[in-house]
């Protein structure tokens, strides 16, 4: 039998006692989902796959930690949200650092290349145009809400695996979460506006 | 009951969790006000909309679990390398060796000079090497060649060398004091790196060799490693990394038109030496 098909609280167990293809059975039975998980929170395949690498070393370094207090991925949620966020971060004061150094072209003038992120025409024309604009939305919700927004409606865990994968009482996922769906909401009103859907 | 009030419960109500006088309120706060009721209906189509989420195809990319694997090895890797002693006088140690290969050639000129034309005669002062004497290179010693770096190394001990990084893989090389020598080289248009590791040395030596095209990267913060790897590629040089601090977070701007310069202007303040020899740039701890 193949380690893969072992269940989690023994593969953590041997990983703790320094069994490396047991960690490796981990990543091969939870990094799809941490893959989708992290691909919904930055709609970007290459950053999507930084955080779950980044993800997994942390998990790895912090193994001996890991008590079985709670399930293993709502562990692993955690440490992809947190990577995830502390990836942009770093992005941020990144982008911050490159609009302080304005590139200055031949003519001497100065150039400010700022990243576009919303739908392209091809991507409109490919899908639903208002399925495409939903996602843009959702793009735009602040991290830690788009964070709540995804776990809860697409990777449907409950108010109770996300206070325990966020470390936050259950009554302000409640309310954080009312708030990101109305920040939707807006998002998507404002945008109905604009485009007159 | 306040319209900010009623939207905090618009979550609440929609499930069926608000409790029932709350809900009452809510409900009799709905009729009476247009504006609310039109927010709470967007906002349960909003709602069915989030619905689609979950059902959304997500490709999985096939290279994800060796590409986790790796950062989980360079992490093992990188924590081994920073448990180990510190390492600060390598980049000393050379620059004294220079100095003091510069004194002796310095000397026996001047012996050569005083003594005019013809074959030096042994007398006071420094004596001229020993031809006979077998020649050692205690540290490996990089030169740049098309394309690539040489590496010419003769321990007076056996020592084992292990190469990581280009197409090959790993390498690994018993060197003793017959000598060795060994080229890498890099072909691609970008800089590579190559990791050297003489068998208990702390920290192993970094080694960037540009690739064959000069370019101005756009990233001006990365570890020292990567700012190593963006001076090879804009200056066209080969760089020398021997830092416990190679994964160290920095920003720099390269405005410098020469590649030592514009490396002290980037690591200005910071715990690192540059140098440059031998057509090699020289990182290391300071």
């Amino acid at each position: 039998m193949s380690e893969s098909h072992l269940d989690d609280e023994m593969l953590i167990r041997r990983a703790q006692g320094g069994d490396r293809s047991s960690f490796d059975a981990l990543i091969a039975k939870h990094s799809v989902r941490a893959y989708q998980y992290a691909f919904r929170l930055t709609r970007n395949a290459e950053e999507a796959s930084d955080v779950v690498a980044e993800g997994f070393v942390r998990v790895y370094n912090a193994i001996q930690n890991f008590k079985g207090q709670s399930a293993f991925t709502t562990w692993l949620y955690r440490i992809m949200t947190n990577c995830f966020l502390d990836i942009r971060k770093k992005e941020k004061s990144r982008q911050a650092i490159s609009i302080e150094s304005a590139l200055v072209t031949s003519e001497g003038d100065v150039e400010l290349q700022i990243e576009d992120d919303s739908a392209s025409p091809h991507d409109i024309t490919e899908r639903g145009e208002r399925e495409v604009r939903f996602e843009v939305a959702v793009g735009k919700l602040p991290e830690y809400q788009r964070a709540m927004i995804v776990m809860y409606h697409a990777e449907s865990m409950s108010y109770e695996e996300i206070a325990a994968s966020l470390d936050l009482p259950i009554g302000t996922v409640k309310s954080r979460l009312n708030r990101a769906r109305l920040t939707l909401r807006d998002l998507l009103q404002k945008d109905a506006e604009l485009f007159q859907i | 009951m306040t319209n900010e009030k009623a939207r905090e419960y618009f979550s609440a109500y929609s499930e069926g969790t608000l409790d029932a006088g709350l809900a009452q309120s809510f409900e009799a706060k709905m009729k009476a006000d247009v504006n609310l009721r039109d927010e709470y209906a967007q906002f349960e189509t909003t709602l069915k909309e989030l619905e689609s989420l979950r059902f959304e195809q997500i490709e999985v990319p096939f290279e994800l679990n060796d590409r986790i694997s790796a950062a989980i090895d360079k992490s093992i890797y990188d924590k081994k390398r920073s448990a180990q002693p510190g390492w600060s006088l390598w980049l000393r140690n050379l620059a004294f060796g220079g100095l003091a290969c510069a004194a002796v050639f310095g000397a026996y000129l001047s012996i050569n000079m005083a003594s005019g034309p013809g074959p030096s005669l042994g007398g006071p002062g420094p004596v001229s090497p020993d031809i006979n004497r077998p020649k050692t290179i205690e540290q490996i010693e990089y030169s740049p060649t098309p394309g690539g770096v040489k590496m010419n190394y003769q321990p007076t001990d056996k020592h084992t060398v292990v190469i990581r990084g280009g197409s090959e893989g790993e390498q690994t090389y018993e060197v003793d004091s017959n000598g060795w020598i060994n080229e890498i080289k890099n072909d691609q248009p970008s800089a590579a790196m190559f990791i050297v590791e003489v068998k208990g040395e702390i920290p192993p030596t970094i080694v960037i060799v540009p690739g064959s095209t000069r370019k101005d990267s756009s990233d001006n913060q990365g570890s020292l490693t990567e700012l190593a790897m963006v001076i090879a590629d804009k200056y066209g040089v080969s760089v020398v990394v021997k830092s416990q601090q190679a994964e160290s977070e920095m920003s720099w701007t390269l405005t410098e038109d020469d590649a030592r310069k514009a490396t002290q202007g980037a690591l200005q303040n910071m715990p690192f030496v540059v140098d440059i020899r031998k057509g090699i740039l020289y990182i290391g701890d300071n």
